[in-house]
């Protein structure tokens, strides 16, 4: 049976049909196709498929989509504004933190739920926000100076 | 085959709905445990209840004998940032900081990890070590079972049909408990363990210069255990020689099998370089 589900993914509000076995995965990539949230091990252990979920990171692969009726979901195609890309997408950029970028938008949520709760985290703190995203190039380096360089200049825009 | 979800408002309703489809049906909290499984085919439910949003299963309670009652659908990440847990339950914050991803953390419930029932499920050694009990209701009433009974092999635990477990209570810890947490996995983070071992140890109370230890461990047996044996040793006399013989009784508490994240061998090596280490260190930290 068909279940009506209401979810906000990217500030729209999106109305769906969707299976019980479906799961946020799938609906973000088959039915609204946005295909940046990337499926990986499907075992909620490589954090390819990161999103937040009312501003938490998960695994979209481990979520069932019919328990996100109601909730706010924000994918890797919600972050720029325009051509302005986010700080952290910005920083990505600049630190060469992206090499095959299959975890990069995974890497890239999982570093904004940790900014948007901690501002200024320091480096074992950002390595520990990233434990659940595998980066198969080893790019963790990058990665990390990235997200570090990302909360500097965010922190520098909030005090003008 | 087809599957329906139900998202119960009442434990009742929840208990019903369970006890109505037996063994086609299954609880879901997180769900980090069961989708997984689904996926591979290892579990085929018709029928899912949804139990996250259960009032009679979520919150942290201080108890009227000073404990603290812990909601099933507690998720790691509550348990990680509960300042009361840090202050009086360390053991369980510093477990609870070594499960899974931050992602996993968000969603994956105390009571989904303990009902899943892995033999190495990462809070039933610490859980087992603080003398936890668990909450159920059922369509027969309600239970107070000890956690170490609650489980009875790989993946199964006392629960009846339409039964649910709703929470753990811990008694209070008692003045000056040390604790001792280790998991041995085969990387930092994010792995499952291949060796997981807890003690909580204290005075004991009845007479100052003795001393009372709990120790408890994952992945060596088919369910969580407690190494009563050593316990009793330790309570007795905790110089070199008790240390030693405590240390042989948990090897021979244990049971491991050969798997993928380790031979039964390299188990029982973990076990009795882990186990000493964390009775001198807890012992070490007893006044």
């Amino acid at each position: 049976m068909k279940h009506t589900i209401a979810i906000t993914v990217n500030g729209t509000e999106e109305r769906l049909q969707v299976d019980a076995r479906q799961t946020l995965l799938e609906i973000l990539r088959e039915d609204l196709s946005l295909t940046g949230t990337k499926q990986g091990c499907g075992m909620g252990e490589c954090g390819a498929c990161t999103v937040l979920v009312d501003g938490m990171a998960v695994n979209a692969c481990l979520m069932l989509a019919i328990r996100c009726d109601g909730r706010e979901v924000l994918t890797i195609e919600g972050l720029s504004e325009g051509e302005q890309l986010h700080p952290l997408q910005q920083a990505f950029v600049e630190q060469g933190a992206i090499q095959c970028g299959f975890c990069t938008p995974g890497a890239i949520l999982s570093s904004k739920a940790l900014l948007d709760t901690n501002p200024s985290p320091d480096e074992a703190e950002v390595r520990e926000s990233l434990a659940g995203n595998l980066c198969r190039c080893t790019g963790y380096a990058k990665i990390v100076k990235a997200v570090l360089s990302a909360s500097k200049h965010q922190r520098g825009i909030a005090r003008g | 085959m087809d599957l329906e979800y139900y998202e119960p408002q009442t434990l009742a309703e929840a208990m019903s709905l369970l006890d109505c489809y037996g063994t086609e049906a299954l609880a879901i909290a997180g769900g980090t445990d069961v989708i997984p499984s689904m996926r591979s085919g290892e579990l085929v439910p018709s029928h899912l209840v949804g139990i996250h949003k259960l009032r009679e299963l979520t919150g942290l309670r201080e108890t009227p004998e000073g404990g603290l009652w812990v909601g099933a659908s507690t998720t790691f990440t509550t348990l990680l940032r509960s300042l009361d847990i840090h202050r009086r339950y360390p053991l369980l914050a510093e477990m609870a900081r070594s499960m899974g991803t931050p992602q996993v953390r968000n969603v994956a419930t105390l009571g989904g990890n303990l009902c899943n029932a892995s033999p190495c499920a990462d809070s039933a050694p610490v859980l087992l070590c603080l003398d936890a009990v668990a909450w159920t209701e059922g369509p027969n009433g309600s239970r107070k079972v000890p956690l170490v009974s609650f489980f009875t092999g790989p993946g199964s635990t006392i629960l009846v049909r339409g039964e649910i477990l709703v929470g753990v209570e811990l008694p209070p810890p008692a003045v000056g408990t040390a604790g001792s947490y280790m998991k041995v996995g085969r990387n930092l983070g994010v792995d499952l363990a291949v060796v997981s071992l807890a003690i909580a140890g204290c005075q004991s109370e009845k007479n100052p210069s003795r001393h009372c230890l709990h120790i408890a461990l994952g992945a060596v047996a088919p369910t969580p255990i407690r190494a009563n044996v050593a316990e009793s040793i330790l309570a007795e006399e905790v110089d070199e020689n008790a240390i030693r013989a405590a240390i042989s009784a948990t090897v021979e508490a244990i049971s491991p099998i050969s798997d993928l994240r380790g031979t039964a061998e390299y188990r029982t090596l973990v076990v009795a370089n882990i186990a000493g280490r964390a009775i001198r260190h807890v012992l070490s930290l007893i006044p």
